[in-house]
């Protein structure tokens, strides 16, 4: 450890102290609870009719300490669940990726302390621009959970550090071409390093003490965090006013100041959790100039060639959004499509497995015969020629005009999965309002995002997905934002990257 | 973290529901069911549980009016319960906290209920049932439940088949008339035979600690007393007709539960089940009760303790000349099984030191291991099932009485082999000398005063708390719901309508009131009522 993070460290513990010394001599007040009606919830029948959970308006307060708790009551739930959302994206980017992972597993650790004793199931999971920890007990431990969580905050985080990096490096898998690909095309999408949108064994093995500790503090800031809970009680009726009193005043920011914010508590939880500027478009084309740099990566080792294709797409309301979801679902039939919505804009990207290109197929008849007198003469490297005809069938699938049916079953399936997958997994409120976050533009939106979603996507028509696919979707009429990695040998993908890197040409379609 | 996100989607379910939807149709082991082990022999008996049908009813007045009994509690409290004119039972629960539904066909079938020469029968059965018939296509009961998002699941036991889905309520009635129509001729098209055979051949073989012969004799079912999950040349060899014959015997409404538990109420909800089979004709129930049967002779005892009169409730064996079905007092009264012909034991009980005070309880060379297993037999009930957890919790966390009274290195492990009809205690004394003394000083400390009582009323409340859990989504309360006891009141009464308390079907009412372990499952505490399974010695 460097002196200077010494130093560091006692400074922010003398900071600590005494703003814990502040509050002590402060009045304790419980919390005011607002509840949400900024936009009213969905009506029971309606909200189960369109496939959303039927929860009520939820409570929100924020605690002394900036912590911002959004609580939804159930009557006669059995169960408990809290669920922690760490930000991300206000750390410094060197604490982002597997500094923060391993604050956050450290956390699970310190959480995971009290699972004998409350019966409790912690979980850790990864969410755009956040970390999620998750806490799952029964309702009548509610304020022991509340204490426990502030038990996990307020303590020494070291010993809980090495062991949550000893772990993470046992655990980790080496890396594969899925995540190397998905890495490097996000991170060019957003614009930041690759490195940071991956955890491999190097990454943890290089984070000293001094990093893991300020990502520690940095990501339990609890100015930045949001809480959730799903219970049966009410915060209003003061039934954990003492907790949560309690873990206001044991968890404290452990540092000064946060980019982007000043150091002050920001009220609304969709400002808390997502960066303040959306990715800019990368600006690209990949069949007309400018045409998108290709990225060729490395094979980790594992995994067989691949491409990935990808862009950033604007979703900042709930048309944009469920053409997206549905376009993704209607494409899925055929190809390994992706998105992840993340508020305002999504990613979608596409992955081509090179190695499988062709299978299962019939014989390639343009091996061994003479060119079509086509405006492109096809590509003369097999494994160009079958990717070339791979994405022609993809950009013809772009074009295709789904029937009204073919939607209807794929927002069924996906708004049904959605709930089915939640009940089995126990009828956790929060997962939903973590996935409701991000379909949300204001804090007073997330309660009905899930029901407006599942109606819009219902209501989408045939000509829009093909509208809306035209415009973000079709290779050679899209507007600009595309980004493009292929991971394989260098000596094996010459031709495909001979042939990408001076913009995709498609096959002539059949008869000319 | 946006690229790991990207990355997972295979594995997320939600993202990509389709990969929630795994393989047609697995056999589950989701903790309610066992499957039993793989058979050392099969068993000799006949289908000792095939239920008496007797002739159908005509339907009458009576018949058709049901008598309701409701129940002062909330909408999501209460369990409509119904036995429909076609013999089917309804058993409708609501739960409103997410859009979905859970829609369970229990069949109360398993593989006790195998042909001595056809192990593996139901098994394979159960697997056809989804081959379809004149209105369902090939697996469309799994179709209909993941094209839309739901999940679909196949549970095979030891007496009982369950067909499981949990699916968005937007899709129940398509649900509920795929299940009015499963058990209606099944095909018995040979290559769906032959299919489903191979379905059942890759199933797991269920990991039981008990052997086939040692479960047949607990429970007095001979049935039971071989390997549920064969597939052997018997079953290909099943000509058509004869597995069309098997199928109507074994697969019919009549014997059959339908659970439903979705956001509407329970009243709403058998509202939109009795329309769908309203064209099946009238018919009893036969759904078997599943009881404790008399346990076959055992000629070869060296050590048979001395047999003081048995308590009242406890379970008997070698009595010669047990008459079936005559009543035992005691909820665990012997069933119809009738005797066994001859011993099932493989070979010699090890004789019992002198210095041993065996109890009462019987004593059976089928163990698997050396030592002592002591073993009773849970009765069919989600009551008595809680209880048997319950206990066992407690039994593993006891602490060691002091030395005199229990030797140093004397330990005592509990292990439930849970079954809703054919669930199994076992307890395995070790370094005692005395494994009939460690045992009944260990369960007299349960007793209502006793030194544990309190740790077992602890445990019961654990149970009780993880029974509430379970029960809080629709799959959980179906899936424990159709652990409820096979209805008493159908012998006398052809079609009933009732209404129940969720706690009172789930075990959760029986788990607050600590004398009801006495009377939902007499004999757990008592060792007079254990059968003692010992390693059978090769005779000299």
């Amino acid at each position: 450890m460097t002196a200077a993070s010494s130093a560091s460290r006692l400074a922010l513990a003398t900071l600590a102290a005494l703003l814990s010394l502040g509050t002590a001599c402060r009045k304790r007040e419980p919390p005011k609870v607002e509840i949400f009606d900024e936009t009213a919830t969905p009506a029971q029948t309606e909200a189960l009719g369109s496939l959303a959970p039927p929860w009520p308006a939820p409570e929100r307060v924020t605690l002394d300490n900036g912590l911002l708790v959004h609580w939804l009551h159930e009557a006669e739930a059995p169960a408990l669940h809290v669920r922690l959302l760490l930000p991300t994206h206000p750390l410094k980017p060197a604490l982002q990726g597997p500094a923060a992972l391993v604050a956050a597993r450290a956390l699970a650790l310190e959480l995971e302390r009290m699972s004998p004793r409350l019966a409790t199931r912690v979980e850790l999971l990864p969410g755009v621009d956040r970390l999620e920890l998750a806490v799952h007990g029964v309702v009548g431990e509610t304020d022991a959970v509340l204490a426990g969580l502030a038990d996990a905050l307020a303590g020494d985080p070291a010993r809980a550090l090495t062991q949550a990096r000893r772990e993470l490096s046992a655990e980790l898998r080496p890396l594969d071409a899925e995540a190397v690909a998905a890495s490097a095309v996000v991170a060019a999408l957003r614009g930041g390093e690759a490195t940071r949108e991956r955890v491999d064994a190097a990454a943890l093995q290089a984070l000293d003490d001094g990093a893991l500790l300020d990502a520690w503090k940095a990501l339990t800031d609890p100015r930045q965090a949001l809480l959730l809970v799903h219970a049966r009680t009410r915060l209003i009726d003061g039934a954990h006013a003492a907790s949560t009193t309690d873990l206001a005043t044991r968890w404290r920011q452990q540092v000064s100041l946060l980019p982007g914010v000043d150091g002050k508590s920001e009220p609304v939880a969709i400002r808390r959790l997502r960066p303040g500027k959306q990715p800019a478009s990368t600006g690209k084309h990949l069949t007309k100039a400018p045409i998108a740099p290709l990225l060729r990566q490395d094979p980790p080792g594992r995994g067989r060639p691949l491409l990935v294709i990808g862009r950033a797409i604007p979703t900042s309301n709930a048309r944009e959004r469920s053409l997206a979801r549905l376009s993704q679902r209607h494409l899925q039939e055929q190809f390994d499509v992706r998105l992840t919505v993340a508020g305002p804009w999504s990613a979608l990207t596409l992955h081509i497995p090179l190695a499988a290109l062709g299978k299962g197929k019939p014989v390639d008849l343009l091996e061994g015969t003479d060119p079509p007198k086509a405006a492109e003469a096809p590509p003369a490297d097999p494994l160009t020629r079958r990717l070339r005809r791979e994405l022609t069938t993809l950009r013809d699938a772009t074009r295709l005009r789904p029937t009204t049916q073919d939607l209807f079953q794929a927002a069924q399936l996906w708004l049904g999965a959605r709930m089915v997958a939640a009940s089995l997994a126990g009828e956790d409120w929060t997962a939903l309002w973590s996935e409701s976050l991000d379909l949300s533009t204001d804090d007073g939106d997330i309660a009905a995002a899930l029901a407006r979603d599942a109606q819009a996507m219902l209501a989408a028509t045939p000509e829009e997905v093909v509208a809306w696919q035209q415009r973000w979707l079709d290779f050679q009429t899209s507007e600009p934002g595309w980004a493009w990695v292929v991971v394989g040998n260098e000596a094996d993908l010459q031709g495909v990257q001979g042939f990408l890197q001076k913009g995709v040409t498609f096959e002539p379609p059949p008869g000319d | 973290m946006l690229a790991t996100l990207l990355t997972l989607q295979i594995a997320a379910a939600p993202a990509t529901p389709t990969d929630a939807a795994v393989t047609p149709v697995r056999s589950a082991s989701p903790g309610a069911l066992l499957a039993s082990p793989a058979a050392r022999k099969a068993a000799k008996s006949t289908d000792a549980a095939k239920p008496a049908t007797p002739a159908p009813a005509p339907p009458s007045a009576t018949a058709l009016s049901p008598t309701l009994t409701p129940v002062a509690a909330p909408a999501s409290e209460v369990v409509f319960d119904a036995v429909l004119p076609c013999g089917l039972r309804v058993l409708t629960a609501r739960d409103m906290s997410l859009p979905v539904a859970a829609v369970t066909l229990a069949v109360e079938v398993g593989s006790e209920d195998d042909p001595p020469e056809l192990p593996g029968l139901v098994h394979a059965l159960a697997y056809q049932v989804e081959q379809g018939n004149r209105e369902l296509r090939p697996a469309e009961a799994v179709a209909t439940a993941q094209d839309a998002g739901g999940h679909y699941n196949l549970a095979t036991g030891m007496a009982q088949v369950r067909f499981e889905s949990v699916i968005p309520t937007s899709r129940l009635d398509g649900m509920l008339w795929l299940e009015s129509q499963r058990l209606r001729f099944p095909s018995s098209a040979p290559q769906r035979w032959e299919q489903s055979l191979g379905w059942a051949a890759s199933d797991e073989r269920g990991g039981s600690r008990l052997r086939p012969e040692a479960l047949a004799f607990i429970h007095g079912a001979p049935g039971l007393g071989h390997d549920g999950r064969a597939v052997g040349k018997p079953l290909a060899a099943l000509i058509e007709a004869a597995l069309a014959a098997q199928l109507a015997a074994k697969f019919s409404y009549t014997r059959a539960t339908l659970i439903v538990v979705g956001p509407e109420s329970p009243e709403r909800l058998l509202e939109r089940v009795t329309p769908l089979f309203a064209d099946l004709p009238h018919a009893p129930r036969s759904a078997p009760v599943r009881r404790v049967g008399p346990r076959p002779t055992t000629p070869v005892m060296p050590a048979a303790p001395a047999t003081p009169a048995p308590a009242p409730g406890a379970t008997t064996e070698g009595k010669q000349g047990a008459t079936p079905g005559a009543p035992v007092p005691g909820a665990m009264s012997p069933g119809t099984a009738p005797p066994v012909p001859g011993a099932m034991s493989p070979g010699t009980a090890p004789p019992v030191p002198g210095a041993m005070s065996p109890g009462t309880g019987v004593t059976v060379p089928l163990s698997r291991q050396r030592g002592y297993t002591f073993a009773w037999p849970v009765p069919p009930t989600a009551a008595a099932g809680a209880w048997a957890t319950a206990l066992c919790r407690a039994i593993n966390r006891q602490k060691k009485a002091p030395e005199p009274e229990e030797a140093r290195k004397a330990r005592l492990s509990c292990d439930l082999e849970a079954d809703p009809r054919r669930g199994v205690l076992i307890l395995r004394p070790s370094n005692a000398d005395d494994p009939w003394a460690l045992v009944r000083a260990r369960l007299a400390r349960f007793a209502p005063g006793g030194a544990d009582a309190a740790l077992l009323q602890a445990q019961a409340a654990t149970v009780a708390q993880a029974l509430r859990l379970a029960v809080r989504t629709p799959q959980g309360l179906a899936r424990q719901l159709s652990q409820a006891a096979v209805e008493a009141s159908a012998a006398s009464a052809p079609q009933f309508h009732q209404q129940h308390r969720v706690d009172d079907l789930t075990g959760l009412s029986a788990l607050a009131d600590p004398a009801s372990l006495a009377r939902e499952a007499p004999g757990l505490l008592r060792v007079e009522d254990a059968v003692v399974l010992t390693f059978p010695e090769p005779s000299p």
